[in-house]
């Protein structure tokens, strides 16, 4: 048999460390500047977000109900000044406490119906891409006439039918962006299947389950988690825009789209009630862009230096 | 280390056929040949002759329509799942496109390793040992010791299909379908890789089945060479012969097309015309006599068999003698 088993291995430079596939993924991600400066942004607003909550607990909501809420109709559609540094709304209520009590609905409900839609859009295009043939045209058939309707209009619909709760609203989002995340997941798992690996893994045995862990999976994600990414400013700006047409969260909780949309009559007496929200919801989308762009260069592991 | 000129594949009325919208694609249609051990079958045709199939088909890669497949003496179509996977150990594949045989999210070691993990030769815990057995596969296939944690993308062409070699060495295993594994390949680094093959044949006993389009490849390369068309077996005979007599009509064009790396020598090309016959449920008879110059009515009368002219040489065309007279 053979005999080579003994062959030093000395004068060969050393192998670079072993290198974890998500380390990987971190350390890229860190390298992008811009993407740096979304992600610090996200984090803030995640901070700020748990700390309106942790004041709403510690306070038994007075402060929420004392400042946030808190009409002073003397002083309405005050300019910014000291003690109001964003200024007044219409009623008089306080836009930067407004804005730092609205994070959490913008964060909450966007994310919420992002995975909420990407689990039950990514099981249908599971199901569709491995099963393929005529459980695949059904499903795909499916999801192309749910894709016909336009989202805002399906999303009105379901909400008029089920009432406006904060679930609600998540679900009817959730249910306009799933045909995205189906596709999706579909294209990425068919696209593996048919990776000569995958016959090279069968080759040596390996069963199902681990195809699918081991090499479809990690394979199939990256598209998936940029789109989630991307998505979530989809979902935040359709929950801004439900609330616009006051089919969201009702006032007086202070919503971004909702401040945006009882702002609007008086954008000409007063810049700062719609500037303020606007500004919060462009900055948190561009954010997420961001983020949502560096991580698709970062999980593509051929763009490594 | 077992002896050679012992028979290791038996393949029996081998038969692969894909449901189309048109109707039944006959991919492998009656193929039957052995296989010694430690020797090498060229199997040469066209794109879309069926080659890849059948190897697929006897490693159970595509489940076979019809036929026997005999490993050992033992028939492993009939075997289950179980004992398939244990199998697998003993018959192994390289494939032809290095870029997609290879999961991009798994360093070198961890493909080498992966098969390894599956049959339970080690534990995930064991690092000290799984090192030592990588670097010495890696070592066996020429691979530079220092790629153990790189990326296949960071490799090129020729370091990718070692690594696709060594993932099917990482079993060792006695009998592996080569399916086309250097012709994605640029010529330098495939004089290299099947050098290694040959290496490796030689110190591990291993039998090959090597599945190409390039006469020139196979020619040095094998023991007997097999002609496919259009899901058969038309000609097989030892490399010398199949060069010196070739008797099909199809081989013989096959052969005309070498390329003669020397502007003086003028080339007699033998040109086919005609239409190929389609593989969807093809009719009775010789499958070539559309596109053979001897082709008469008596060809596509009955099926043609796979006669042995003289000793090891067989040869499947229906007007054989008269061609040759």
């Amino acid at each position: 048999m053979k005999e080579d088993t003994k062959k030093s291995f000395t004068g060969e430079p050393d192998a670079p460390e072993e290198r974890g596939l998500w380390m990987d993924v971190w350390t890229r991600l860190c390298k992008n500047k811009v993407a740096l400066v979304g992600m610090f942004f996200l984090v803030l607003l995640v901070v700020v977000s748990l700390s309106t909550f942790i004041i709403d607990i510690v306070t038994k909501e007075s402060f929420y109900n004392n400042y946030v809420i808190k009409q002073e109709l003397t002083q309405k559609l005050k300019g910014p000044g000291a003690g109001h540094i964003f200024g007044q709304d219409e009623f008089g209520r306080d836009v930067f406490l407004r804005i730092i009590w609205g994070t959490r609905y913008s964060l909450l409900l966007g994310v919420g119906a992002t995975i909420m839609a990407a689990i039950l859009g990514g099981a249908v295009g599971a199901v569709a891409g491995f099963y393929g043939k005529h459980l695949d045209n059904l499903l795909m058939r499916l999801m192309d006439i749910l894709l016909s309707i336009p989202s805002i209009l399906l999303s009105i619909a379901i909400v008029a039918a089920l009432g406006t709760s904060m679930f609600n609203v998540m679900l009817a989002i959730a249910i306009s962006y799933i045909p995205q995340y189906a596709r999706i997941v579909r294209a990425a798992i068919m696209e593996q299947k048919s990776m000569e690996y995958i016959e090279a893994s069968r080759a040596v045995g390996a069963a199902d389950p681990r195809i699918i862990i081991r090499h479809i999976i990690p394979n199939a994600l990256a598209p998936i988690i940029v789109q989630a990414t991307l998505g979530i400013a989809g979902c935040i700006l359709s929950i801004a825009g439900l609330s616009f047409l006051g089919l969201g969260i009702q006032p007086p909780v202070p919503e971004w789209g909702g401040m945006l949309s009882n702002a609007r009559q008086y954008m000409r007496d007063a810049w700062h009630i719609t500037a303020f929200p606007g500004l919060a919801i462009m900055l948190t989308i561009l954010s997420l862009n961001l983020v949502g762009d560096a991580l698709r260069d970062a999980l593509d592991p051929k763009l490594k230096n | 280390m077992a002896e050679k000129n012992q028979e290791i594949l038996r393949v029996e009325e081998l038969k692969k056929y894909f449901d189309t919208p048109k109707g039944k694609l006959h991919a492998v249609d009656d193929v039957n040949f052995t296989l010694n051990r430690g020797e090498t079958l060229g199997i040469v045709g066209e794109s879309g002759c069926g080659k890849s199939t059948m190897g697929r088909a006897i490693l159970r890669l595509h489940e076979p329509t019809a036929g026997k497949v005999f490993f050992e003496g033992e028939d492993i179509l009939s075997y289950n799942k179980a004992k398939m996977k244990k199998l697998r150990q003993e018959m192994q594949i390289i494939f032809q496109d290095p870029y997609s045989s290879l999961n991009p999210r798994m360093t070198v070691k961890e493909t080498i390793l992966e098969p390894m993990l599956i049959h339970g030769i080690f534990k995930k815990n064991q690092t000290e040992e799984i090192n030592a057995r990588v670097r010495q596969i890696m070592d066996m296939v020429g691979l530079s010791q220092r790629l153990i944690n790189a990326y296949p993308h960071e490799l090129d062409g020729g370091r990718r299909q070692r690594i696709g070699i060594a993932r099917a060495l990482a079993l060792n295993p006695k009998f592996i379908v080569c399916d086309e594994p250097v012709s994605a390949l640029d010529v330098s680094i495939q004089a290299q890789v099947l050098n290694l093959m040959q290496d490796l044949q030689e110190e591990l006993g291993l039998t090959y089945l090597f599945i190409t389009h390039d006469l020139s490849v196979v020619k040095h390369f094998s023991n007997d060479i097999a002609v496919m068309y259009l899901g058969q077996m038309v000609e097989k005979a030892p490399a010398a012969e199949i060069f010196a007599h070739p008797l099909h009509p199809y081989t013989e064009a096959l052969l005309s097309a070498i390329p003669v790396p020397d502007p003086d020598v003028k080339m007699e090309r033998i040109i086919l015309q005609g239409e190929l016959t389609s593989p969807v449920n093809p009719g009775k008879g010789c499958r070539f006599a559309k596109r053979c110059i001897y082709a008469t009515e008596k060809c596509l009368a009955a099926d043609v068999p796979l006669d042995e002219v003289t000793p090891g040489h067989f040869v499947a065309c229906a007007r054989l003698a008269e061609i040759r007279s």
